[in-house]
């Protein structure tokens, strides 16, 4: 599959904008930007920053598990792409 | 949807590995300090600016939230008070200096970013901080350091949910292991015999020359065996820029 350059270029902002909500925002923030990435594209790339976000903040005392963001976001990725071609409207 | 699998798969079994290198952290922190640092100049010029943007009818609103607000401030400063006189108190009782050789560290991430109510901030190893090393702020502990890498900490709240510590409770200094419920609130469970009244005072077991918290309610059901003891730590760390860090150098010179 070919990505256009537009679409590349809007993979790389949602990518730069969820480094700058890693850093700067409400963690609710990722996991929008993360559901918009993976409901768009098949954007392995989440997998990464889940990992990089239990380094930064992980705990296991509240959770229970150090790498919850993580785990959390190759499931939103593994869901995305059970559910993108059952849609209607999805384009491959 | 079999790549995918695969990739999924493969990437949770690589995490479990490297989330067990305890310096794996380091150059992600090493990327984001600049962020960090620029999120709250930005911050800081954004409330700056925007008193200057505001309509005056805004800005009436404002004040008046404000008053509010300081009114809530005024009954929480009144309760640090108390904490800090009874603070004074029980470190003349218990013969020891005023702490010496703290660690000053800026907060750069505060628990709103965490997903994990943790706090980073901008001091580490290289400062002579250590892991299991006291956060505290105005003598009242809040937290303990969990990762010290060279130039920044991780900062885990005795607050937060889930997370169990060892505290005495009252006058008699009944021990008990209270449970962080997230949002400075702790709760523990104790036989109903023991009795404890709102106000008492709770201290951690680890550092019982500072007060914790004080108790703020005690919940008893007549069928219930045990009673739940509520208590609030008075710190807020969201309005908070600064903490202190108690170094095991500290420590030494407490315990002498």
């Amino acid at each position: 599959m070919h990505e256009s350059k537009s679409n590349i270029a809007v993979r790389v902002v949602l990518n730069a904008l969820l480094l700058l909500s890693v850093a700067w925002f409400p963690w609710w923030v990722s996991l929008v930007v993360v559901i918009v990435l993976v409901s768009r594209y098949r954007a392995y790339e989440v997998i990464l920053w889940g990992g990089m976000i239990d380094l930064l903040y992980g705990s296991t005392a509240s959770v229970g598990m150090p790498f919850l963001s993580t785990a959390t976001f190759a499931l939103l990725l593994a869901l995305a792409e059970v559910i993108k071609p059952r849609l209607v409207f999805y384009s491959k | 949807m079999r790549p995918v699998g695969l990739i999924v798969g493969l990437a949770l079994i690589v995490s479990v590995f490297v989330s067990m290198v305890p310096q794996a952290a380091a150059p992600f922190q090493t990327v984001m300090r600049p962020l960090w640092h620029a999120g709250n100049a930005i911050s800081g010029f954004i409330s700056n600016v925007s008193v200057s943007l505001t309509s005056k009818q805004s800005l009436q609103n404002r004040i008046d939230e404000l008053e509010r607000r300081l009114l809530s401030e005024q009954q929480s400063i009144a309760q640090a008070e108390l904490l800090k006189n009874e603070n004074q108190r029980l470190m003349e009782l218990w013969d020891q200096r005023v702490y010496e050789n703290t660690v000053l560290a800026r907060i750069l991430v505060r628990p709103t970013v965490s997903p994990y109510d943790t706090v980073v901030i901008d001091a580490g190893s290289g400062s002579g901080i250590t892991v299991d090393d006291i956060v505290i702020v105005d003598n009242i502990p809040i937290g303990k350091v969990t990762r010290a890498l060279t130039s920044t900490s991780m900062v885990e709240l005795f607050s937060t949910s889930g997370v169990e510590s060892d505290v005495l409770v009252g006058f008699d200094g009944v021990p008990a292991r209270a449970v962080g419920q997230g949002g400075g609130t702790f709760r523990l469970d104790l036989p109903r015999d023991i009795e404890i009244s709102e106000g008492d005072i709770v201290v951690l077991a680890r550092f019982p020359s500072s007060v914790l918290a004080s108790v703020e309610a005690v919940l008893v059901e007549a069928s219930d065996p045990f009673q739940t003891i509520l208590f609030k730590n008075p710190i807020n760390i969201s309005d908070l820029d600064w903490v202190e860090v108690l170094t095991q150098e500290s420590h030494a010179r407490v315990e002498e």
